[in-house]
């Protein structure tokens, strides 16, 4: 975990020029990578003026782009929140065969590029796929509709909850939770009053990590979701259609919203990994 | 440690059914179809020309970024840690920022900024025959936007568990700030780069938002693996995608575990 | 009543760490279970409250057989080495917490919470957050917390391990008081002789997952059953010597014999207080001689080191008036009588406990 920066004081060097070289290579590689296109974006987004730029925002298939995103991305949370929460108390708290294989497989969606995600939605509930005969049957569609989406989604921000509260859960240790034991709380009592608040910033940090992948998600929606316009086209995959169909000042301010909003997320993350800190 | 009871069991059971649906059984899905014409079928998929080729731009794109970002991202992190200048806390704060961004955004940025149709694009290929956009330049450019804060973040807190002191002992018996440097420094964060490469190298090989966007899809070309398996879905070419795919996501986590394993003993040894 | 435990037992792996230990505590006692690091006492501990599991033996408290129930239904209060205060409650929910999880009335809460406050002399602190006490108020937060919801029996585990010497005094203090206030069954683990010697009622000592000897701090300290016991409460010598004409004799020292203790053993060690050693300036007579080696100013008293006619060292402790009567001087040589020493067999060299 990234620990609070503070600069050691500059000795008196025998080559001065080291200094100033190393600076303006790092500051410069990194106004190149970053800044520079961040900065091209609002320019190109803005370039034909504010309200043209607003008008767009104001499109309905925009609109419902963007709802469609936020309610993916509350949805991932919630579930991996709550079942993150869960896979991370059992594999820090308890013992079992098989726990270090389940570990390790909690990295898989980091592993998966989002399109083989998709895929692998469809390999099992698509025409062809596993699962298929028997939704039929109950009516429900997973492909080419919401909940398809909405498991694509959880999928690839799954880890980052479970990642970010086990060393939490690992650092604060068992005493505390023993203690509440022998003064008589039960385990739901001992979770919420002892452990809960201690893991808070963790969880947050996780929720927040969470949230942003969800939030940008679009290799494996564009595979799963068929991404139809106005009924299952979230943000990006409004971008990326903008841009198919060279609508640039659409996908540009749609683009600068996404990365707007991402720099608030951004700053959450900032925010709150000082907070892990200094709890643990 | 827990006793085995109801509650600690049914909790057992919802972590290991969550991850079971969510992770295991469509990895299993992808697994069986990737092999359903045997291990023969698999291999054919595989060194389909088009197929092959994109797996190996895909190898050696990520492998360049991963060497690049090593350096810089080094370099970044030190330059961070051990100098002060204005903005540091600002500049700090925004190395985390691709990983908040949609990587597609970051494939439109980069797409504004070195379209063929664009200034800075048109002028890079007349005057240096630089060719950004649809090219592999393009895909490395990407890459190392969404894996910049890997490495740093790796690097950072071995840098600052050094012993400055050390650093000053060094000088006063005459070393250089390279000598420094490469025999005090290096051998301490070593293991931060390490770590850090792989991981961006793990990353790069399936990222495709950005990637599709930069570089488009032009088998032979620009056709990255992760871009190819979309191509193949389309063409409802399942036997290549599940191929791919599995290629894909096998290396992806080997170089994962390999880092875990790689942390874990690090900190067992380190741990006096 | 109180606490019995019966063949306790606890293995990890291939290592026993309890190995079939019974004892007692009566109802209203305040018992030490002492034994050096390593020992099982704070297994055994952990056992009665329910936080590790035996594989063999049983556990009674206050009569009911407590060795399959969750620690919740126990009514143990328990104090740890490194208190487990809850960081992010104040002193006030620390103390009440096990109140409000047992479900007191709220007006109970709030008196009992006051009076044990006031018992451990942190009424203007209720508000404060543990970081922002001292370690002994911590200690004492964690006390109180443990005896507010009346458990039956109160375990405490190396409670002042993690305390500088003099709070450790402090604390010994407190837990007397509190045990006087509310006789509360108590059990402490330590490692600490002073402390058990100090505070407690009984001892029980504890070495390599046995029970070595039972009994009050005078009983254990004066008749020790063991060389391990006696080297390990309080300060001693340890002389070998071996079995001759049925009586043990170790350099010019003759000792009688406990037969039934020593059958078929022929090396002996004598285990001597250093208190337990007379000194007198030599003259007419046969007495045993030994010649001073250092003498050491300790505040309360004098620590002189002697070497023995076979080479072996004795350490004598004098009180400062003696001292002064014998004038004695590093070099000199001086008689030496034992007035109390307990032979038994000579023990392995990695269990000595000698000065």
């Amino acid at each position: 975990m990234p620990v609070e920066i503070k600069p050691i004081k500059p000795m008196i060097q025998r080559n001065p020029w080291v200094r100033p070289c190393l600076l303006s290579l790092v500051l410069g590689y990194i106004a190149f990578l970053i800044f520079v296109p961040i900065g091209t974006l609002f320019f190109s987004a803005f370039s034909e003026g504010a309200v043209s730029f607003f008008k767009v925002l104001c499109r309905w298939d925009v609109l419902h782009a963007f709802g469609l995103t936020f309610f993916l991305s509350l949805l991932a949370v919630f579930v991996n929140a709550v079942f993150g929460l869960i896979i991370a108390w059992v594999l820090v708290r308890h013992d079992f065969p098989g726990k270090k294989f389940l570990n390790a497989l909690v990295d898989l969606p980091f592993a998966v590029s989002p399109v083989v995600a998709g895929y692998m939605l469809i390999l099992l509930f698509g025409r062809t796929g596993w699962c298929h005969a028997w939704l039929q049957a109950a009516g429900i569609k997973i492909v080419f509709s919401l909940p398809g989406m909405a498991i694509a989604t959880a999928f690839v921000s799954l880890p980052f909850v479970i990642r970010e509260v086990m060393p939490v859960l690992q650092e604060i240790g068992l005493e505390e939770e023993q203690a509440a034991h022998t003064l008589g709380a039960n385990g739901w009592q001992t979770f919420w009053r002892v452990t809960f608040p201690s893991i808070r910033w963790g969880l947050l940090y996780g929720i927040t990590l969470t949230f942003a992948r969800a939030m940008g998600e679009f290799g494996a929606l564009f595979v799963v979701s068929g991404a139809v316009s106005g009924e299952t086209e979230t943000a990006t995959l409004f971008v990326f259609r903008a841009m198919d169909e060279r609508m640039y000042q659409e996908a540009y301010a749609v683009s600068v919203v996404l990365a707007a909003v991402s720099f608030f997320v951004l700053l959450a993350m900032e925010a709150l990994k000082k907070r892990v800190r200094e709890e643990v | 440690m827990a006793k085995t009871n109801a509650g600690a069991l049914s909790l057992r059971v919802t972590a290991l059914a969550y991850l079971a649906f969510m992770l295991l059984i469509p990895l299993a899905a992808v697994l069986q179809d990737g092999f359903r014409n045997g291990a023969a079928g698999f291999l054919k998929s595989l060194l389909n020309p088009a197929a092959w080729h994109a797996f190996k731009l895909t190898l050696w794109t990520a492998f360049l970024m991963a060497a690049i970002n090593a350096v810089m991202g080094t370099l970044t992190a030190y330059v961070l840690v051990r100098y002060s200048f204005p903005g540091r806390s600002l500049i700090n704060s925004f190395i985390d920022l691709p990983f908040a961004i949609p990587t597609l955004v970051t494939g439109v940025m980069l797409v504004i900024l070195y379209g063929p149709q664009q200034a800075l694009g048109s002028w890079l290929k007349t005057h240096w025959g630089w060719q950004i956009i649809f090219a592999p330049t393009g895909i490395v450019l990407a890459l190392l936007f969404v894996t910049f804060p890997l490495v740093v973040r790796t690097v950072e807190p071995l840098l600052m568990e050094i012993d400055p002191d050390q650093e000053e002992a060094s000088r006063t018996l005459g070393a250089s700030s390279w000598t420094t440097f490469w025999r005090i420094l290096f051998p301490a964060i070593l293991p931060g780069v390490l770590t850090g490469t792989l991981l961006s190298f793990s990353r790069a090989l399936g990222e495709f938002g950005s990637v599709v966007v930069v570089a488009g899809n032009i088998p032979f070309k620009s056709q990255t693996a992760a871009v190819y398996v979309w191509g193949e879905i389309e063409s409802q070419n399942q036997q290549g995608a599940s191929a791919m795919s599995v290629m894909l996501v096998a290396l992806s986590f080997f170089v994962i575990l390999l880092v875990d394993w790689f942390e874990k003993r690090r900190r067992s040894v380190h741990a006096r | 009543m109180g606490i019995s435990v019966k063949n306790l037992t606890k293995r990890f792996g291939e290592f026993t760490a309890v190995d079939h230990v019974s004892f007692e505590v009566k109802q209203g006692e305040l018992v030490a279970l002492l034994g050096p690091s390593g020992s099982g006492k704070s297994t055994i501990l952990r056992m009665i409250c329910g936080l590790e599991t035996p594989d063999e033996g049983e556990i009674y408290l206050t009569g009911e057989d407590a060795t399959s129930r969750p620690i919740q239904e126990r009514g143990v209060g328990f104090v740890f080495q490194h208190y487990a205060l809850f960081k992010h409650m104040n002193v006030w929910q620390n103390i009440a917490f096990g109140l409000e999880v047992q479900k007191f009335p709220k007006q109970e809460i709030k008196d009992r919470v006051e009076e044990l406050l006031r018992l451990v002399q942190l009424q203007g602190y209720s508000q404060h957050y543990p970081s922002q006490l001292s370690g002994g108020q911590r200690q004492r937060v964690a006390l109180a917390r443990a005896l507010a919801p009346k458990p039956k029996v109160l375990l405490l585990d190396e409670p002042f391990g993690a305390l500088d010497a003099k709070v450790r005094e402090e604390l010994r203090n407190w837990i007397r008081r509190l045990h006087d206030e509310f006789h509360v069954t108590s059990l402490f683990v330590t490692h600490d002789q002073n402390e058990a010697l100090e505070i407690s009622d009984k001892i029980v000592v504890v070495n390599q997952g046995h029970v070595e000897q039972i009994g009050t701090s005078q009983e254990i300290y004066e008749n020790p059953q063991s060389s391990f016991v006696a080297g390990f409460i309080g300060p001693v010598n340890v002389l070998r010597g071996k079995v001759e004409a049925g009586k043990a004799k170790i350099g010019q020292f003759e000792f009688a014999l406990d037969k039934n203790m020593l059958e078929g053993h022929s090396a002996v060690e004598a285990l001597i207080r250093p208190s337990d050693v007379v000194l007198s300036m030599p003259s007419e007579g046969k007495l045993p001689t030994g010649r001073v080696k250092r003498i050491s100013f300790l505040g309360w008293g004098i620590k002189v080191d002697i070497v023995l006619k076979d080479g072996q060292l004795l350490t004598v402790h004098l009180t400062k008036e003696r001292f002064q009567e014998l004038q004695l001087a590093e070099g000199q040589d001086v008689y030496i009588q034992p007035t109390d020493a307990k032979v038994f067999k000579q023990k392995v060299a990695s269990q000595d406990y000698s000065i």
